[in-house]
């Protein structure tokens, strides 16, 4: 587990990377437009419903919650502690998501916003290739839970003391 | 094992919950526009943080920190086999 937690850091330093990154891309372009991108709008009536699911999709970490509450120290305080770090988490996404349309408006079509910085930047080709090697860390982790709850079926028994999901 | 304190627990849930999605989520700004957007993460934010708080609870009150085995207290054995696949389909 204690390999899988630096590989864990590893992907969130990967993260903050790609996220920082595009923030300064982001920042020259509206500098040098000076102002908004194209079609910059409130409510894009056309296809507002995707955001609505992907909201959703965004807050899925709640399957990491238990094995933290076992870990904590004083787990009175989780609950509380629980909603500042998904509040924080919520307003980071906000202002980073809000300053990229902003920055490249309707133009912003690729999936990932990294896709959208030039791909002749060395900067750039550096971190899509340490996102690559994210990926190698990335697998193992998500598959642990898998892997655990396919053990149970094979008839090894379940604990509520061993990391089990994360 | 040395249990975490506050800061550590904090940085550990931001932890779990930070992805890769978050470098997805500007083409969806796009889709939303810049007032809805907002508007949805606040609410999708509010829910979550409802089923985060409740969960907690639940599984200090009972002392229980596996999903499976805390579904299967509240539901009974057909509890524990739905959370057993639903946790396996969810992180396949």
């Amino acid at each position: 587990m204690e390999n899988f937690s630096k590989g864990f850091i590893f992907a969130v330093a990967m993260i903050l990377l790609g996220v920082l990154t595009t923030t300064v891309f982001a920042f020259r372009i509206i500098e040098e437009q000076d102002g908004p991108g194209p079609d910059y709008v409130p409510i894009n009536m056309g296809s507002f419903y995707a955001m609505i699911g992907f909201a959703f999709f965004m807050f899925e970490g709640i399957g990491c919650l238990l094995p933290v509450a076992r870990e904590t120290e004083r787990p009175e305080q989780l609950p509380i502690i629980t909603v500042a770090a998904i509040a924080t988490l919520c307003l980071v996404y906000v202002l980073f998501s809000t300053l990229c349309y902003y920055a490249w408006g309707e133009g912003l079509d690729q999936p990932v916003v990294t896709e959208m910085l030039p791909a002749d930047n060395t900067f750039v080709q550096v971190m899509k290739l340490l996102f690559c090697i994210n990926l190698v860390f990335s697998y193992p982790l998500t598959i642990v839970p898998t892997f655990n709850s396919f053990e149970v079926l094979l008839g090894k028994p379940e604990t509520n003391t061993e990391e089990q999901e994360f | 094992m040395v249990k975490m304190g506050t800061t550590k627990t904090f940085f550990a849930v931001m932890k779990a919950y930070c992805a890769i999605n978050v470098l997805l989520l500007p083409r969806s700004f796009v889709n939303g526009g810049y007032l809805l957007s907002p508007l949805a993460m606040m609410v999708a934010f509010f829910f979550e943080s409802l089923c985060a708080v409740r969960l907690t609870n639940v599984a200090n009150s009972q002392g229980i920190f596996s999903y499976p085995l805390l579904m299967e207290k509240a539901l009974g054995t057909k509890g524990l086999w739905i959370s057993r696949i639903c946790l396996g389909l969810a992180h396949w």
